[in-house]
């Protein structure tokens, strides 16, 4: 008995994770609501707080809580769940510390995909929309797992980089080429420059089912792949069915990245970043992990988006490239700490 | 007796051959793309005009429309393949290139600055590449002063990877300065960014070639330096090269004939890889074969695309860099698996 409960020290710290969670979830709610009071108009807290539970449909600062902030709001939030839990189970499942879904490509096949339908097909519903962003992000992964599989020997974290970043060329070349030939490339550049500020309700309650379900999936399987994280032969040997659980893990990753490049556009390093902070603190549990995630990265992408609107106000940023500008330094930091051996190209 | 002298046909011997085979292909693609798009030529035609003979008609379009761009798909292919080989042999790494260690974006950032702030569509010929080398040359510089490390060896990948990182971060300051600029601009700079070969005045031509020449020759004078640090820094430095010394100069070279490359041509991405790939496959690994068989093959490259995009309906209007990275990311690919 002693020697499990040591196991389980080492393995992953359950006060540690509960003091992260509480934490998380205060700084979010603190995020959320320094996000719906300002902006390129500041919002009393008066009224924010009657916009959310008295409302009045003739204030005009009701109005623009409820119909502008809220649902953008409610997208960063989906989007940085989604980012953060695909990057942490693709980590997981791909035992590659640098995999994100948006360095991995996997965006931009969603992102392709999306512009293909928008461009041919111009009149499609947003459901149908998800679907062809899922399978764009199908594509992509296919294409990666290919290169994984089919290589020589094990292929090495930064062949994958460099695979990821192959794929995303070969995607958005392709995209540019739609683009340029049709003509759209002012509002396609809106797009792809990841923002969530044109969100309105109805792209919010089209993703959120879907959302909810990845969000499930990934909670459900994050025991199967802490055993997985111990080894093949290891989790063969305790039961698990590592091929059904790999499946899943793909799915979930194609479906969270899919729905957070539909609400704003292909967003990179948001799922690399949050798991490596998260492991600093919680351990190696995805038990603890994965729930972690979610928080942190939600509070990321809405911190992000909050200064993205009001350091240049009444102007914004696009969310995408500052959370990239941050990303890139972090980027550097952990191929920089990824030990040598791991380097002999 | 023959298979014999065969055998002896030393590597660099045979370097030299398969280059002439190669400028000969070269010439004839030349020939040939001149001949491709709306008004026909036969390559008898081509070679008329070219000499002062043909029409009024066919002399406007040759000189006017064709050679100049057909002459800056082959500059901007030389300079990246020649750029590629530098950088894989300095860093030992074949996944090295000015395109994988962000060296071209970095160029590209400043060529965007000037556009995005400065000038309305880039028309400064002398400007544009002194600009790209400057942002290369930074960039360059960033990714040693990140992807290095004080007391310890020189790790290419570690370099490869912070270039993709630095690429993406100054691909994301890009994208906020398109945002912001009018929608001429906006076009003229996503157009250069998938590589459409822009650079077409004989102004711009000329300049290029120049620059061209004057790095180009300043590259290939340090063919031997290059072999022996290819083997290895403390053979060259057994030898008595001053690694550090060349390693700074032929990187300086290599961003320099990147650059300029980039400036008129936009981007290639993976050209300066693909290029001394094929390249390494024909001639081997001498520096002083291999530099020029790469800038031709990637050459030829570029023209093969220019000619697909003047010559076929469904690709008409799409810059050739597009039609280079579609090719090349496939075989790209495979070098990853297979190595």
């Amino acid at each position: 008995m002693e020697r499990i409960d040591g196991q389980r020290k080492k393995f992953g710290n359950t006060k540690k994770f509960t003091v992260f969670m509480a934490v998380g979830a205060a700084a979010l709610v603190a995020m959320m609501f320094l996000f719906m009071r300002f902006g390129a108009e500041n919002v009393s807290s008066a009224d924010v707080w009657n916009a959310l539970f008295a409302f009045d449909g003739d204030n005009f600062n009701h109005i623009v809580v409820r119909d502008m902030r809220l649902p953008r709001l409610l997208a960063d939030i989906m989007v940085g769940v989604s980012l953060a839990l695909a990057g942490a189970v693709m980590q997981g499942n791909t035992k590659n510390p640098m995999a994100d879904s948006g360095i991995m490509g996997i965006s931009s096949g969603s992102i392709f995909a999306i512009v293909l339908v928008m461009t041919f097909l111009p009149g499609v519903s947003r459901l149908e929309r998800i679907a062809f962003s899922c399978a764009g992000a199908a594509v992509a992964t296919l294409l990666i797992y290919a290169v994984a599989l089919m290589g020589r020997r094990g292929i090495t974290a930064e062949r994958m980089v460099l695979s990821g970043m192959a794929i995303s060329t070969l995607f958005n070349s392709v995209t540019s080429a739609v683009v340029l030939k049709d003509g759209t490339s002012a509002l396609m550049l809106k797009y792809t420059a990841g923002s969530s500020a044109n969100t309105i309700w109805p792209d919010v309650y089209i993703a959120a089912p879907f959302f909810v379900a990845g969000l499930v999936v990934a909670l459900m399987i994050s025991r199967s792949l802490t055993v997985m994280n111990l080894g093949d032969d290891v989790s063969k040997g305790l039961g698990a069915n590592t091929k059904l659980i790999k499946l899943l893990c793909t799915v979930v990753v194609l479906v969270l990245s899919a729905i957070a490049v539909i609400i704003i556009g292909p967003v990179s390093y948001v799922g690399l970043m949050v798991p490596h902070i998260v492991r600093y603190f919680v351990g190696t549990d995805y038990r603890l992990i994965l729930p972690s995630c979610a928080v942190l990265g939600a509070v990321l992408v809405v911190f992000v988006d909050f200064l993205a609107r009001v350091l240049i106000a009444p102007l914004e940023f696009p969310v995408g490239i500052l959370i990239t500008i941050i990303g890139v330094p972090f980027f550097i930091f952990i191929s920089r700490r990824q030990k040598s051996d791991a380097f002999s190209g | 007796m023959n298979s014999i002298v065969k055998k002896r046909l030393s590597p660099l011997r045979k370097g030299v051959y398969v280059n002439a085979a190669l400028l000969f292909l070269l010439i004839a693609v030349f020939l040939v793309g001149c001949n491709v798009g709306q008004y026909r030529m036969s390559v008898g035609e081509v070679i008329s005009t070219l000499f002062g003979g043909g029409t009024d008609l066919g002399r406007v379009i040759l000189f006017e429309e064709r050679l100049p761009r057909i002459c800056l798909a082959v500059m901007v292919g030389l300079g990246m393949g020649m750029s590629g080989v530098v950088m894989q042999d300095l860093l030992h790494n074949d996944l090295a290139s000015p395109g994988t260690l962000g060296v071209s974006a970095g160029s590209g950032l400043f060529v965007t600055l000037y556009v995005a702030l400065i000038q309305g569509n880039g028309s400064s010929a002398v400007l544009m590449p002194i600009l790209a080398l400057f942002g290369g040359l930074l960039s360059a510089g960033l990714i040693f002063l990140f992807g290095t490390r004080r007391k310890q060896r020189l790790q290419p990948t570690r370099l490869i990877m912070t270039g993709v990182a630095m690429s993406s971060a100054y691909g994301a300051v890009s994208t906020f300065l398109m945002l912001i600029i009018d929608e001429s601009r906006l076009e003229f700079l996503q157009r250069w960014q998938s590589g459409e070969l822009w650079g077409t005045e004989w102004e711009y031509i000329v300049v290029f070639a120049v620059w061209l020449l004057l790095f180009g020759v300043m590259t290939y004078r340090q063919g031997r330096v290059l072999n022996v640090i290819n083997v290895g820094y403390d053979v060259a430095r057994g030898l008595g090269v001053n690694v550090g010394r060349q390693f700074l100069y032929l990187s300086v070279c290599a961003v320099a004939l990147a650059s300029a490359s980039v400036a008129f041509g936009g981007n290639f991405f993976f050209l300066g890889l693909i290029g001394p790939h094929i390249a390494r496959r024909l001639v081997g690994t001498d520096a002083r074969v291999l530099m020029p068989a790469s800038g031709i093959i990637a050459g030829i490259i570029v023209m093969l695309a220019d000619m697909l995009v003047q010559g076929l309906e469904f690709l008409a209007n799409i810059p050739a860099g597009i039609v280079v990275s579609v090719l090349s990311v496939p075989y790209f690919l495979y070098l990853l698996m297979r190595s």
